[in-house]
């Protein structure tokens, strides 16, 4: 007897065995953050704090080589003092300018790590209790393994529970149940067992970080419980980290899974007097149920020769206990579920139970990178606010736009491959948002720089909707709208930044550099005005490099005023001669610019050892643009 | 010996940081301060903003805010760098905007004054310079140098306001660009421009520009 089943159309069989053929509902898509190599920490280059006390020079300027003459000394009070110890590079050497774009993307990386980890410790502290959270965990896995223990009373069933704990953080791996094939016990009563459970709670359950396994087995009165915290491994992708506060399933997660049991199991019969073995999937994506399969219905014992009989409702009530508590993990896996049923003589329908359940994950998936590491922690931290769902909570995921959760905007984009859907027949946005993740994220914070208030504010609304509650969960309309909104962007990368616009982005630069260079961040506070924060591709061409974020680290470096001047007079003179010049040779003139300047760069002071001024660099650079552009005066 | 002109603007500005708590650092004046009309690089200085300097030799206002803070230049007995400044500027971009102007202060773009552009008293307008890479964009802010520290006064009152910084810290409120309610109240200011008297420093501007002009002089764009 088999039946062929799936949420996405099935037709019932009749009587055999059955390998039904799999129906998938995975959303198409490719791996979260694939293709990226491990993060490797820069090496960080030191500030060497300048002697001295509260009036600690900083720069010193005052007449050495390379100094403006006349121009005074920078001076900074309290200042804990501001000199990168990077050696000055000999000007011209492109092999040296890509090490500094490597050292500067080294440090992005590890300021969108920093802000990646602040977000997430401000999710799990912010307005919230995680000793109260921890609670709520003991309190829904004792419900969860008091609830199944109830149904097997066949002295010797051994019931097996495996969990991923990590700071009171349970998340499910594992179930299974192996008969006993004993007499039937007393009744145990479920405060009995679980009294018998919760000190397990305290340990190994409490707030250790691995694999933990506790073995139930019925004994003629009670349950006999042991446990096994040996298994430390690696922590599976769909592991919490940050305990829950809430009580139960949400009843949407309830109602679906129940639907998807009952439909699924519905379609299996069993022989009278017979036996047999069904297996089923559940796609799952973070608490939500994305699809089901009946994959199997095998007769493992012939009946005695009556008609077909069909479940009992009961069995797929066990099935749902069994498998809620698996939509607590994260992402994207599989559970799988494999139930014993049979018919029992003299019974009007057939009987069963869970042997066994677990996750599946995608091998590609299993590895958490360092990279995927920050998606996977930004998006438990905003996944737990928007699951314990108080109004703090709410208000609280409102406040995380682009600017700060970038990282978990991109990672969604790329992870739930969205791509097609959203940017298909768009040019730079798809390649924009296809690059390294913190290439991408810094791309898009600028880029949404360029949208309205109005236009920010939804895009990040219905972003924030995709990523906690799916792509299903979107109205036609605010699809419509958030294509829209990628469309817009795609237009405004390739528009020239207005003045206000270029303030924007300025004073984001300067922030961002902040935290790019900390040493040097005291220092940029009190001297705005004397430490501008140089784009080695002016704002004024961002529009030429659409798929370029203009706020990258590789694009800004800090120099003094005097020094900055001189660039931006050869940026004058560029104009001049190419009004409307090409991407290449804006390109060209900035790298020319860079060989000349760049032993000023990073710095608040002017480099000892310099052999010219800055008036000598900016001669020879412009004896280097007069002879690549023609017409340049 | 004359009395030094009041002040009201960078009286409220000192009260307004204090009040709210914002960075607030000056140093003493110098004994001899320019005086007003004395010339300066061949430009004649200021009477406001010789009064200003005759109060204070350097000011820093808001700098804890980072880039909106404003820092006015320094110039007292041990440091002339608003003079310097104003000569080492003056040779860079004199020609470029083709008016030579007294730099004085700013935030990450250059303020100054204009004396082509002085009032019957010798009043100098207030520009905002910004020659960040190739920019070469001017955008008029005060009819002298005290009422720009009366309307800096009232942005950073409005910045400090602002839900979006209240909420995050995050400063979404520039000078001048949205403080045009602020300005349009200095009248001066408005008939200066509605005359046309910017026009020629502000030829790089675009239509962003053009309408921030418009919303000033309180007319259609």
């Amino acid at each position: 007897m088999f039946k062929r089943v799936s949420a996405r159309g099935w037709a019932l069989g009749l009587v055999g065995l059955v390998l039904a053929g799999c129906a998938t509902h995975r959303p198409p898509g490719g791996t979260l953050l694939a293709g990226l190599r491990p993060g490797v920490r820069p090496a960080v280059a030191v500030a060497s704090a300048a002697p001295g006390g509260e009036e600690s020079a900083v720069a010193g300027s005052g007449g050495g080589v390379g100094a403006e003459p006349g121009v005074a000394r920078l001076v900074l009070e309290g200042g804990t003092g501001g000199v990168l110890a990077r050696p000055v590079r000999s000007r011209g050497s492109a092999g040296r300018v890509d090490d500094g774009h490597e050292e500067a993307r080294e440090r992005a990386r590890q300021v969108e790590g920093e802000r990646a980890e602040a977000l997430v410790r401000a999710a799990r502290e912010q307005g919230r209790e995680p000793d109260e959270a921890r609670r709520a965990e003991t309190e829904r896995a004792l419900a969860w393994m008091v609830g199944v223990a109830s149904g097997a009373r066949e002295v010797g069933t051994r019931l097996v529970f495996t969990f991923w704990v990590h700071e009171g953080a349970l998340t499910p791996l594992g179930y299974q149940e192996e008969a006993g094939g004993g007499s039937t016990g007393r009744g145990v009563e479920a405060h009995v067992l679980e009294r018998e459970l919760r000190p397990f709670f305290r340990e190994p359950l409490g707030r250790s970080t691995g694999e933990v396994v506790l073995r139930l087995r019925r004994e003629e009165g009670r349950w006999a419980v042991d446990y096994d915290a040996t298994r430390q491994g690696t922590r599976p992708v769909e592991a919490k980290t940050l305990a829950v506060g809430t009580r139960g399933t949400p009843s949407a997660t309830f109602l679906a899974v129940h639907e998807a049991m009952r439909k699924g199991l519905r379609a299996v019969q069993v022989w009278e007097g017979g036996t047999a073995r069904v297996e089923m999937t559940v796609e799952l994506e973070d608490g939500r149920l994305t699809g089901w399969e009946l994959v199997e219905a095998r007769h493992t014992r012939e009946g005695t020769g009556g008609g077909p009989r069909a479940l009992s409702s009961e069995v797929a009530g066990h099935a749902v206990q069994v498998v809620l508590p698996f939509t607590e993990g994260l992402g994207r896996r599989t559970v799988r579920l494999v139930l014993r049923v049979e018919h029992r003589a003299g019974d009007a329908e057939a009987r069963g139970r869970v042997e066994e359940a677990w996750v599946e994950r995608p091998s590609s998936e299993w590895a958490l990178t360092p990279e995927r590491n920050w998606y996977h922690a930004m998006h438990e931290a905003l996944l737990l606010r928007w699951r314990e769902g108080v109004y703090e909570g709410s208000a609280w995921l409102a406040q995380k736009g682009v600017e700060e959760a970038a990282l978990w905007f991109v990672g969604g984009l790329v992870g739930k491959g969205l791509g097609s859907f959203m940017t298909k027949g768009l040019e730079w946005v798809p390649k924009a948002l296809g690059r390294e993740p913190e290439v991408a994220a810094g791309w898009l914070r600028s880029a949404v720089k360029r949208l309205s208030g109005e236009e920010k504010n939804a895009f990040e609304q219905l972003w924030r909707k995709v990523a906690l509650e799916g792509e299903q969960a979107l109205t036609q309309s605010e699809r419509s709208a958030l294509r829209g909104l990628f469309v817009r962007l795609e237009l405004v990368v390739q528009e020239p930044l207005n003045p206000n616009l270029k303030n924007k982005l300025r004073n984001e630069a300067r922030n961002y550099y902040k935290e790019l260079y900390p040493q040097l961040a005291r220092a940029l506070d009190k001297l705005a005005k004397e430490l501008p924060i140089h784009h080695r591709r002016p704002l004024q061409y961002a529009h030429l490099f659409p798929t370029d974020d203009i706020n990258a680290a590789e694009n800004l470096a800090t120099l003094r005023k005097y020094v900055h001047d001189q660039i931006s007079f050869l940026w004058v003179r560029f104009g001049k001669a190419r009004p409307n010049p090409t991407a290449d040779e804006v390109r060209r003139a900035a790298e020319i610019i860079d060989g000349h300047f760049e032993p000023w760069y990073h710095r608040v002071d002017d480099s000892p050892g310099l052999s010219r001024t800055a008036g000598e660099a900016r001669e020879a650079a412009l004896h280097e643009l007069r002879s690549h552009f023609p017409g340049f005066e | 010996m004359k009395e030094p002109m009041d002040l009201p603007g960078l009286r409220r500005l000192i009260e307004v940081c204090q009040r709210l708590k914002l960075e607030l650092e000056t140093l003493p004046p110098a004994r001899e301060p320019l005086k007003a009309g004395s010339l300066l690089e061949g430009l004649p200085f200021d009477p406001v903003l010789a009064s200003v300097y005759a109060r204070v030799g350097r000011a820093r206002f808001a700098t804890n805010l980072g880039g909106v803070g404003w820092v006015l230049d320094r110039s007292d007995d041990e440091v002339h760098g608003m003079e310097e400044e104003t000569r080492r500027w003056g040779e860079m971009w004199w020609e470029e905007f083709g008016e030579p102007m007294i730099v004085f202060g700013g935030n990450i773009y250059t303020y100054a004054t204009v004396p082509s552009l002085a009032d019957e008293r010798g009043w100098q307008p207030v520009v905002e310079v910004n020659t960040y890479e190739g920019d070469l964009l001017v955008m008029p802010v005060a009819s002298n140098v005290d009422r720009f520290f009366d309307s800096y006064s009232r942005y950073l009152e409005a910045l400090v306001a602002d839900p979006r910084y209240l909420e995050t810290g995050e400063k979404e409120l520039y000078f001048p660009w949205d403080a045009t309610e602020i300005l349009a109240r200095d009248e001066r200011l408005v008939e200066l421009m509605r005359a046309g008297r910017f026009d020629a420093l502000m030829k790089n501007g675009d239509d962003s520009t053009r309408r921030w002009v418009a919303k000033v002089m309180g007319s259609p764009a």
